[in-house]
């Protein structure tokens, strides 16, 4: 999938947390912005800042992160976040559970999946 | 403090999400920074607020878990020393005439129906603060509310009763008082604060002036009222 691929918003909303926690993760802090731009970078696609904003305060409000103002050297003022021990905690655990669920989907949308029932193939019309 | 007029973001946006926020109870220091959040994020990505966030209001509704002030401080709170102010205020002006006339206190029926109107507006801004995003609602209800006040006021003059001048003038004293003392108590000014400036302090002149406006304000009507002719 190309980096301006639009998934539905649905799909997006289920996995947006543990991927903006992904992402701070993977950095010693970020901010808004940057975090959008390393979605879209990493393939999820744009995600507006009135999307990411309410996440952001609600990790903010569960303590998954830490925050701290820093001027901008020619720019605009910056909300750094740091993700917190208890962060990492909860994205390791929520990983392993979507992994294992996302396995288990595509495992049954295969279309040559084993064990799905017949019945739910289309039936030839009765002779009368 | 965190000036709404100095934002690089359209005003209109920046009001509008500023009253959405502070009609939630959202506090001042959660509203600067969500402010200056959605500023940087609008000037890195070189989008408007509305692209970015959606319209004002929308977006300060998405916003759940922005801290609130605590239940001491709400709006309601906030205006019920106002009110109590006022009252004594609108009390302490007919005493004020009935003892300068020698009489007692009259209520005409015109100033119990515009009582009543006052309190049903602040009610409905009390119990309805989402109507402060509403402009055209708003417009409506306050100049309902003043037209139907002055109506009466002017047109239904009769009294319905009377009570002696000390009571009342007792009565205003102990409200005028009371609000003054409660703001005293109760009153946070709750600044929305620019997160990248220092906290503000506000003077204690100020403070006093804003938790006394009410009985200040009622020495000086009296103060003019002692230039009309005594009714």
């Amino acid at each position: 999938m190309s980096a301006t691929t639009t998934w539905p918003g649905d799909w997006l909303r289920g996995v947006l947390e543990m991927a903006v926690l992904r992402v701070l993760a993977n950095e010693p802090a970020s901010y808004g912005y940057a975090i959008s731009v390393a979605l879209e970078r990493h393939g999820l696609g744009a995600v507006k800042g009135g999307t990411l904003y309410p996440l952001l305060a609600r990790l903010e409000q569960a303590a998954y992160v830490q925050t701290r103002w820093e001027a901008g050297d020619g720019g605009p003022g910056r909300k750094y976040y740091t993700i917190t021990d208890s962060g990492r905690s909860h994205l390791s655990s929520t990983s392993a559970a979507w992994c294992e669920f996302a396995q288990t989907t595509a495992s049954f949308l295969r279309e040559d999946a084993p064990g799905i029932p017949a019945a739910s193939r289309p039936t030839a019309a009765p002779s009368r | 403090m965190l000036d709404p007029t100095k934002t690089t973001l359209p005003k209109k946006w920046a009001f509008e999400f500023m009253l959405a926020l502070r009609s939630r109870d959202v506090t001042g220091t959660a509203i600067g920074d969500a402010l200056r959040q959605a500023e940087a994020f609008c000037a890195d990505s070189g989008q408007s607020p509305e692209e970015a966030f959606g319209p004002a209001g929308a977006y300060a509704d998405s916003l759940t878990d922005l801290p609130t002030v605590t239940g001491g401080q709400t709006l309601t709170t906030r205006l019920a020393p106002s009110a109590l102010g006022l009252f004594g205020l609108l009390l302490a002006l007919p005493t004020f005439d009935a003892w300068r006339a020698g009489r007692a206190v009259e209520f005409p029926l015109g100033g119990l129906i515009a009582l009543v109107v006052v309190l049903m507006a602040v009610a409905v801004l009390v119990l309805q603060p989402r109507i402060y995003r509403r402009r055209g609602s708003l417009l409506v209800l306050l100049s309902f509310a003043f037209l139907a006040a002055t109506a009466a006021q002017a047109f239904l003059r009769q009294p319905i009763g009377s009570l002696p001048v000390l009571p009342c003038a007792l009565a205003a004293a102990g409200a005028l008082i009371g609000s003054g003392l409660w703001q005293m108590r109760v009153l946070d000014p709750d600044l929305i604060v620019d997160p990248l400036a220092p906290a503000p302090r506000p003077s204690r002149a100020f403070h006093l002036l804003t938790c006394w406006l009410m009985p200040i304000g009622t020495v000086l009507v009296l103060g003019i009222a002692m230039l009309a002719p005594v009714r």
